[in-house]
């Protein structure tokens, strides 16, 4: 799941050395945490935010194989 | 807009002759009478038949693409790759084969696995953000110009296709029965315009799209109805 995303987020951004993915697995569920360079936000989200939930589509339907819930949390830097 | 006009004994013949010179078929011109066209007495008060044949805009640029098809080709495969990776990182084993779509500029990629509706997800979300994610990455606008990726799995746009033109049918009958406007929400925009091309050729029918965004919606009009709006338009 994780080099899931970080895979997506990598080709979508225009700093792929800045993406980081941290994971938290629950039971049933993990928390992905996704941290992109700030000028890269816009590309990760998109217009709308379609790219994020995109994103979440994917990964909701990869998860569901395994049986289990993912939660993807798109973290802004400081 | 391209349009030429012609004259002719009668309305037939000056449609031909505009057709030469244009070097189209008939149904790829609009077609407006401008004068009909008399016999006359002995030659006398004869009228010329004259009408004006205006290019209907080409719905999808054809043509002028024999050196496009390599570019196509060449997207699709690289839309593959991702489209691939994607699947594995995923856990899906899958084979992804690059087909010519339907459109010059359509690629389609045919993934064929063993996860069945996984991939197609509810009303084919799931589909539709793999297709998203892939052209974003391969990095093709989405637009008039430029390859587009379509993907595909067990027929699904085949399938897909065939039940919103039942339902374009279906409403179209529905808003002439009625004599309302029917309006369709939440569709996605290749959704929206399968139903405005089934639609278009309905002479009673028009469609038209109104809203932005997720809101958008899609309205189906008998004729009778936009007669009088444009007239009320013109006051």
């Amino acid at each position: 799941m994780k080099e899931l995303v970080q895979y997506l987020a990598k080709s979508l951004v225009n700093n792929p050395d800045a993406v980081e993915v941290k994971e938290t697995q629950g039971d049933t569920a993990s928390v992905l945490e996704l941290k992109v360079a700030k000028e890269d936000l816009g590309r990760i989200i998109g217009k709308q935010g379609r790219t994020a939930r995109s994103i979440r589509t994917i990964l909701n339907a990869a998860a569901s194989r395994a049986n289990r819930k993912v939660v993807l949390e798109i973290v802004e830097e400081k | 807009m391209e349009y030429v006009e012609t004259e002719g004994d009668s309305v037939d013949e000056a449609i031909e002759k505009a057709l030469n010179i244009l070097g189209l078929e008939r149904d790829q011109v609009e077609v407006e009478v401008v004068a009909e066209g008399r016999k006359g007495l002995f030659g006398f008060g004869a009228m010329r038949a004259c009408i004006r044949a205006t290019v209907r805009r080409p719905l999808r640029v054809a043509e002028e693409k024999g050196a496009g098809e390599q570019e196509r080709m060449a997207v699709g495969q690289r839309g593959r790759g991702v489209v691939a990776e994607i699947l594995r990182l995923m856990g899906v084993e899958a084979t992804v084969e690059v087909k010519p779509g339907e459109a010059p500029e359509e690629v389609v990629l045919d993934i064929r696995s063993g996860a069945g509706g996984l991939l197609i997800g509810h009303r084919g979300q799931t589909l539709e953000a793999l297709q998203f994610l892939a052209t974003r990455i391969v990095g093709e606008r989405r637009g008039d110009e430029g390859v587009q990726l379509v993907l595909d799995t067990e027929k699904y746009r085949e399938r897909r296709r065939r039940s919103l033109e039942d339902m374009a049918l279906r409403l179209g009958e529905k808003a002439k029965r009625q004599r309302k406007t029917v309006s369709v929400d939440a569709l996605s925009v290749a959704d929206r315009r399968i139903i405005h091309e089934v639609l278009r050729d309905d002479p009673w029918l028009t469609t038209k799209s109104l809203g932005t965004g997720p809101y958008r919606r899609l309205l189906i009009i008998p004729e009778g109805d936009r007669k009088r709006k444009e007239s009320e338009k013109g006051n």
